[in-house]
């Protein structure tokens, strides 16, 4: 069984993992990206999961642990594993909004697309996303809304340590979260 | 409940009057003739850029590519950061399967392009990606999932495919009657012609099944072959091109003329099926240069044969209310489904481009309107929400992700296709706006394409273009400038568009210097013999002018705006019969030419047919509203000549409240 923490980029994931590294869950990660303003604590990400649409062998190693990847690649997993995913998800308009304030950050440019536009292209792919979740066997799936682990650290904790069926240590899961890593409060 | 009117619309992409003349007057297309005889033909107007899947969306939608959504041959797949062949989830808008679907009708759709994967119509959808074989016969020789609607019928239509590899000499000898010349481990042109014929027929197993055993009210079948043909034989077709080899001209001669008997074969079986209650429209979507404007060569860019391609395709319809062995002008690709929902009794979109063509009646059938079929609820059977995107914003939600770090950048072979495609899309949709007029939209579009591409000197000639419409001649000469300083050799359409500019300036004599350079280059480039009878009516030198024009049309009879250039001279000389003549043709080739009806409503005035003159002007005002000079005739005419003082009051009003708009304030 696999571990999947998704969403969308800017969702939460990287909040997710680090939770789930204190609750004593092991991570496949590297430090290709180091931690930085825009994620102070980390990005626990694995390099390889950017071109999984053509190379999954890494996959094997990550058997009995967590490991990141955005909604947008769930669709190239193979069905020669199970996995349960913890779906992040947080409302469009901060989630755009905090990749903006990122990309502004390294330097970047975006979509060429208004707001309005981009977060209507995300909420199509979530939907496709969301179908394709439900439709197929070997994925098991937990919605987290971001806000509620900033509401309720612990209660989301024992939700997820429920969903994976672990013993992970609650109470540290929930210490990981910090009000001042949002980033995008909407007002 | 009144009777349902069946309808099957036939696409043959490609199809030419030019080719089909010759062979109907040598009585070689009987089905052909007798559907004309029974019904109206003419020409149908193209859309620029005229790409095949944009152009036969907009015959389904009735609307241009920007509402339509379908822009190119190919599309971005954000999923795996390369490209693929344009889909049916990526087209905005109902086509006529739909609006027909939901108005109680039992549709098919068979082989459109683009139409994979399959909608779930409520009769059957094959798409677009059912007919070609990807494997050899003796092969497993699956579709690709989705081509068939419903999926229960899938095994039926696989036993209905022919693999090229089925085909026999017989099959191939009406063609190229010498066929065993050929030496086929190093000339694979019997394979190409084999795969032609056998996608060809799949596609008609597939309709002539559909007529005989299911239920129908509407079929719409695209055939795609005579453009195949036409792209791979053309250059071999009567009368021999110089570069072309006898002994490749005598192998091949026949295969165009083949590909049409073979469409004559397979119509007059639908006509059959199809009974003589149903009305049928035959259609293509563009025509194909067949004489001596054949381009000498094809041009190194994406979609390059389709210079190759006529501005004119063909029209003929056939059924209930509609006139019998009559010729129809003025009619275009838009104007399809218009005509059919007319013809229905059905409502047409007021979002839709085109209009019903009203001249096809025995009794006229008044049009009526609704919004939008956009708006109009219930199932329609296109695709579920869920699978329709927008490949364009997907690509760029996908580039803000590898921006942000989050997936690999594709790699350069797949980079360099996508930006081939993102950018010729663009450029397609830039040239849709021009077509439409909106030359801002258009010149905001291909200003971002030269910048990000300085090298691609279509995007600037182009973006040239629209300045010059738009009067912003300094930013088109710089434009020019570029161009210039980049061509490794003669471009002698910038010289012409050089001319252009140089006759907005009045500098007729530096115009003649552009356009004459660009005549001992290229002495029979269409538009450029016409160019040079506007400087010389400029120039007050009528019969230079008409010289000029004369020559233009010589080497390019269907131009539109050659009649209509004619038109004017001969209305500067007087010849008020021969302006009527010259202008009637231009709006018989081009019926949304505003200038060509305010034209004909002088010509006809003078010619004291002041009710035809009046109905000229009223064209020209409903196409163009703010068309003063238009407006000016109709108040003189109404008020002076026809009696109609309240008529020659609304225009007045008209005049004065366009007066008061452009008064300062």
């Amino acid at each position: 069984m696999i571990t999947i923490v998704s969403g969308l980029p800017r969702s939460g994931t990287s909040l997710m993992m680090q939770m789930l590294k204190n609750g004593g869950m092991e991570l496949l990660t590297d430090e290709n990206r180091p931690a930085d303003e825009s994620n102070q604590n980390g990005y626990f990400e694995f390099e390889p999961v950017k071109s999984l649409q053509k190379e999954n062998g890494w996959l094997a190693s990550a058997e009995s642990k967590a490991v990141k990847i955005i909604a947008q690649l769930l669709a190239f997993l193979p069905n020669n594993h199970q996995y349960k995913v913890i779906f992040m998800q947080r409302p469009l308009k901060e989630t755009a909004a905090s990749q903006k304030a990122m990309l502004e950050k390294i330097g970047l440019l975006g979509a060429n697309l208004k707001e309005a536009i981009l977060i209507d292209t995300f909420t199509k792919q979530l939907e496709r996303i969301y179908g394709m979740l439900e439709k197929n066997n070997q994925f098991d799936t937990l919605y987290v809304e971001y806000h509620q682990i900033l509401k309720e650290p612990e209660e989301q904790s024992l939700r997820i340590n429920d969903f994976l069926d672990f013993d992970l240590d609650v109470k540290s899961m929930s210490r990981a979260v910090d009000a001042s890593m949002w980033h995008q409060k909407m007002k | 409940m009144s009777k349902k009117h069946k309808v099957l619309l036939i696409g043959w992409d490609a199809a030419d009057w030019k080719i089909i003349n010759p062979l109907l007057d040598a009585g070689k297309m009987p089905a052909l003739e007798s559907l004309i005889n029974q019904g109206v033909m003419g020409n149908l107007a193209t859309l620029d850029p005229p790409m095949s899947p944009i152009l036969w969306t907009s015959i389904a939608t009735g609307m241009y590519g920007d509402k339509h959504g379908i822009l190119n041959f190919t599309e971005p797949a954000p999923e795996t950061g390369a490209i693929r062949p344009v889909s049916s989830k990526s087209r905005k808008v109902k086509a006529i399967w739909n609006i027909l679907g939901q108005s109680g009708y039992k549709t098919h759709s068979i082989g459109w392009w683009p139409s994979h994967p399959a909608e779930p119509i409520n009769g059957i959808c094959v798409s677009n990606f059912y007919q070609r074989a990807h494997a050899p016969i003796d092969k497993p020789w699956p579709m690709p999932p989705g081509t068939i609607h419903p999926g229960d019928k899938t095994g039926i239509f696989d036993k209905l495919r022919v693999h090229p590899a089925e085909l026999t000499q017989a099959h191939l000898l009406p063609f190229v009657p010498d066929a065993a010349k050929i030496n086929q481990e190093k000339n694979k042109s019997l394979t190409s012609l084999a795969r032609i014929i056998a996608d060809c027929a799949s596609i008609h197993a597939a309709a002539t099944h559909i007529l005989e055993n299911e239920e129908w009210d509407f079929l719409a079948v695209y055939y795609d072959a005579i453009d195949h043909f036409c792209h791979g034989f053309m250059n071999f077709h009567p009368p021999k091109m110089k570069p072309v080899h006898q002994e490749a001209f005598d192998l091949y001669k026949n295969v165009v003329t083949g590909g049409y008997l073979f469409h004559d074969m397979m119509l007059d079986r639908l006509l059959q099926l199809a009974g003589d209650d149903t009305t049928v429209i035959l259609i293509s979507d563009h025509g194909f240069h067949s004489d001596h404007l054949r381009p000498k060569g094809i041009p190194k860019e994406p979609a390059g044969p389709a210079h190759q391609h006529r501005d004119y395709g063909i029209v003929c319809m056939k059924g209930h209310n509609i006139l019998k062995d009559e010729r129809i002008y003025g009619a275009g690709l838009l104007d399809i489904v218009p005509t059919i929902l007319n013809l229905l009794d059905l409502p047409i979109g007021r979002d839709m481009d085109g209009k019903p063509l009203m001249q096809i009646f025995e009794k006229p059938v008044s049009p009526q309107y609704i919004p939008s079929w956009e708006a109009v609820e219930g199932d329609c059977g296109m695709l579920p929400e869920d699978v329709q995107h927008d490949p364009y914003a997907e690509q760029e939600a996908m580039e803000q992700l590898i921006a942000l770090g989050y997936v690999e950048k594709p790699d350069d072979d797949k980079q360099k296709a996508l930006n081939t495609t993102l950018n010729e899309s663009k450029y397609f949709l830039a040239r849709i706006n021009m077509q439409k007029n909106a030359f801002e939209n258009a010149a905001s579009i291909l200003k971002k394409l030269h910048t990000e591409n300085p090298a691609e000197t279509r995007y600037a000639f182009y973006l040239a273009k629209c300045h010059h419409i738009l009067n912003d001649n300094d930013l088109c000469r710089d434009v020019i400038q570029t161009i210039v300083r980049q061509q490794e050799k003669h471009f002698p359409q910038l010289d012409l568009l050089q001319g252009s500019l140089a006759l907005a300036d009045k500098k007729y004599v530096e115009a003649l210097a552009f356009l004459e350079k660009a005549e001992k280059a290229d002495p029979r480039m269409p538009t450029l013999h016409q160019q040079i009878g506007m400087v010389y009516l400029k120039m007050n030198k009528f019969i230079d002018a008409e010289r000029a024009l004369l020559k233009a049309l010589e080497i390019d009879p269907d131009s539109h705006i050659a009649h209509d250039r004619l038109a004017l001279v001969y209305l500067k000389m007087r010849r008020n019969q021969e302006a009527a003549y010259y202008a009637l043709n231009a709006v018989g080739l081009l019926f949304h030419f505003p200038t060509a009806h305010y034209h004909l409503g002088l010509a006809l005035a003078r010619l004291q047919n002041h009710d035809r003159a009046a109905q000229a002007f009223e064209v020209c005002v409903n196409i163009l509203p703010g068309d003063k000079a238009a407006h000016r005739m109709l108040v003189r005419l109404y008020k002076n000549k026809l009696n109609l003082p309240d008529k020659a009051k609304e225009h007045q009003k008209i005049l004065d409240s366009q007066k008061n708009k452009e008064k300062p304030s």
